[in-house]
């Protein structure tokens, strides 16, 4: 639990004749994390390895088939059925699968036909409508050789009759038609050729929008006639859209678990394939190097040898530094490994404070917000959240804000909160501890427990120190830091002379151990303690909060009628508030009183993942 | 608790504690803080360790207010 799963490294080596029996054997057992070769620049017979020919071929099939489920909007997986590495069949699912393009770009095509043809008309429809209100017949827009007209839309606020008189000073050989359409009026004017550009001079001072019947030469009739035949082409077209999208729909329906499938399929075979690039290989052998759990190694050992004739070479050596790490969690604990991750994975042979971080940090959550009606409400809620999300990193997330709810209620029964009050529906809560009265007492816990929680993290310190470098570097290094408090503590209880010589120690100690660096630093240790009080402050603040809910909505309530709705308003509210105050504030702080006061004292990180090959999740 | 209890110039030294402790903390924050969120939208990668390096001058506040309690506490 304290530790990484072992590792041991692996050398695995043969002919290349029996290359792809062992990559597929990897492949099917998923322990081995392969170690990627880089080719040295100087004399080497080994050079990367080259993926299998079938690698490519699938490639390009997979694009294929990649872009045909997304064409066909395929999301369902009806469970991918596993298919053998090797299938005889290959050549027909690729004629498959370039039958199935071929159909689909077909319907594409129609499917963009008929939307230009769609938008085309709206367009037409567009000009035609508004004329269509004038109520006359199309033929009348055509080419005189006496007359001009004019098309288009006046805006609204142009009075009818004031334009009249105006046009009726330019000339009497003028007719006008007008209608609205759209809330804007619409006009078409006849005139008489000569007096046409005085005319159109007074249509743009009176902000005219002419509109462009060029490209409607073709329709003939009443403009009612057209507008109708529009339409129904229109509807025509939108059915036709509907045909062919539903038969898309069809082809999805239908070739879903062809797609799913084989996509998985590839995407495996393609992983396969291409794992040479991974390894070196010279002309005629390969040599594959990783990292294998050393309780697997024995068995995997023997099942290799006989997959392959024992004509494999395979050595082992015990992992001392560099190895990938797997955390080796029970269930429980498991999701506080997110934590630990989000600041970096531990190195191999270092203590994986997973189950310290499960211990400590839904106790200090629960020590800052403490209150058993926000615990229990919001351990009801992630936990019915929980029930619903399918993502593991999110899970990972719920689980420990759950256990950090159920620290909450805890500590609410501690502190005797329910929701701010201190009693539930009547029942009066006694507190063991009430935080507003005796915020010293609070502050005292708080920094007690920093005391407790820097000192863990150097006796961890210490042991990986020892680990790594020697008991006398772990002493030096990190025990002087514990000597060094308790000088201080005994400076401080009023025993001068040794509290003194023990912290002059402690300082000489760290000097040796950190260099000078480590002398500036002294200070530091106060500080980590002392970053202990936001637990108190933090905690106050939030009890604070809910607390002046409380009254706001009391002082609602006791002002009767209206002020009950206004009341339970806010109490709903701000409760809310407080509880989405009262979640970020404090893991956000738990957490930093980990990775900084906690983590400093003794964690390197910055270790590889174990990601073997051929593992599925 | 303390209250009723304080002279007020007692009680103004307290507030000066937190308060100018918690300028500080907010000037040290407002540069990370800039600094880690324009690091963040580069490689989202670093979001944690920009937080931490944000939350770090915190500790500055968290003096003040322990001053601030020794004050009124005395």
């Amino acid at each position: 639990m304290l530790k990484p799963k072992k590792m041991c490294k692996v050398t695995v080596a043969g002919p290349r004749s029996i290359r792809d029996t062992a990559v597929s054997f990897f492949y099917g057992k998923g322990i081995l994390h392969i170690d990627d070769y880089t080719k040295p620049d100087n004399g080497t017979v080994l050079d990367i390895g080259t993926p299998t020919e079938r690698a490519s071929e699938l490639s390009e099939d997979l694009i294929k088939l990649r872009s045909i489920k997304k064409h066909l909007n395929v999301v369902k997986n009806n469970g991918g059925k596993v298919v053998s590495i090797d299938r005889p069949n290959q050549e027909e699912i690729s004629a498959q699968i370039d039958q199935i393009d071929a159909q689909i770009v077909d319907s594409i095509d129609k499917i963009r036909a008929v939307n230009d043809s769609l938008s085309l008309l709206k367009a037409k429809e567009d000009i035609v409508a508004p004329i269509s209100t004038l109520g006359l017949d199309w033929k009348v827009f055509t080419q005189y050789d006496s007359l001009s007209y004019m098309v288009g839309y006046l805006p609204k606020n142009v009075d009818l009759s004031r334009f009249k008189k105006e046009l009726s000073s330019i000339t009497d050989n003028v007719e006008m038609f007008h209608g609205e359409y759209m809330s804007r009026q619409v006009i078409a004017l006849f005139v008489i050729k000569d007096k046409a550009d005085e005319t159109s001079a007074l249509f743009s001072n009176n902000s005219f929008t002419p509109i462009n019947l060029k490209c409607l030469e073709e329709f003939e009739g009443k403009s009612d006639n057209i507008l109708k035949t529009i339409k129904d082409e229109y509807d025509h077209l939108t059915d036709e859209k509907k045909r062919l999208k539903s038969e898309m729909d069809a082809l999805g329906e239908k070739y879903s678990s062809f797609i799913i499938d084989n996509e998985a399929d590839f995407s495996r075979d393609i992983e396969v394939g291409e794992v040479p690039l991974r390894f070196a290989e010279s002309t005629n052998a390969f040599v594959i190097e990783g990292w294998v759990p050393q309780d697997d190694f024995t068995e995997m050992e023997s099942e290799l040898r006989k997959k392959t004739d024992g004509k494999i070479y395979i050595r082992s050596r015990k992992a001392v530094e560099g190895a990938p790490v797997e955390l080796k969690n029970p269930k429980g604990i498991k999701p506080f490994e997110f934590l630990i991750d989000l600041y970096s994975r531990p190195s191999y042979g270092e203590i994986d404070p997973t189950f310290f971080m499960f211990l400590t940090f839904p106790l200090f959550f629960g020590f800052m917000l403490g209150d058993l009606g926000y615990g229990l409400l919001t351990f009801a809620l992630f936990f019915i959240i929980r029930t619903k999300v399918k993502v593991a990193e999110i899970k990972s997330v719920l689980s420990v804000l759950m256990f950090a709810s159920f620290m909450t209620a805890v500590f609410g029964i501690v502190f005797g909160e329910f929701f701010g009050a201190e009693h539930i529906f009547g029942y009066h809560m006694t507190p063991i501890l009430h935080r507003l009265h005796h915020p010293i007492t609070l502050l005292n816990l708080a920094i007690g427990m920093g005391v407790a929680h820097v000192n863990m993290g150097l006796m961890i310190g210490f042991y990986n120190m020892k680990k790594a470098h020697g008991l006398k570097a772990a002493i030096l290094e990190k025990a002087s830091w514990m000597s060094l408090q308790v000088g201080g503590v005994l400076l401080a209880l009023g025993n001068m002379t040794l509290g003194a010589a023990i912290m002059l120690v402690s300082a000489i100690m760290i000097t040796l151990g950190e260099g000078l660096k480590g002398l500036f630093e002294l200070p530091s240790i106060v500080a980590n303690i002392l970053s202990y009080s936001r637990l108190m402050a933090v905690g106050l603040a939030s009890a604070i909060l809910a607390l002046v809910v409380n009254e706001m909505a009391g002082m609602a309530f006791s002002a009767g009628g209206i002020g009950l709705i206004v009341g339970t308003i806010i109490l709903l509210a701000g409760h809310s508030i407080a509880i989405f105050l009262g979640f970020l504030s404090p893991f956000i702080h738990s957490m930093r009183l980990h990775y900084v006061e906690f983590f400093m004292k003794f964690y390197t990180g910055g270790g590889q993942k174990y990601m073997p090959f051929g593992r599925r999740d | 608790m303390v209250k009723n209890m304080v002279e007020p110039i007692t009680a103004i030294a307290a507030a000066l504690a937190i308060g100018i402790s918690a300028i500080a903390a907010a000037i040290a924050e407002k540069e990370i803080g800039t600094a880690a969120v324009g690091a963040i939208a580069e490689n989202e990668d670093l979001f944690v360790k920009g937080l931490i390096m944000t939350v770090l001058p915190e500790t500055i506040v968290l003096f003040g207010f322990v001053i601030a309690y020794m004050i009124l506490g005395a």
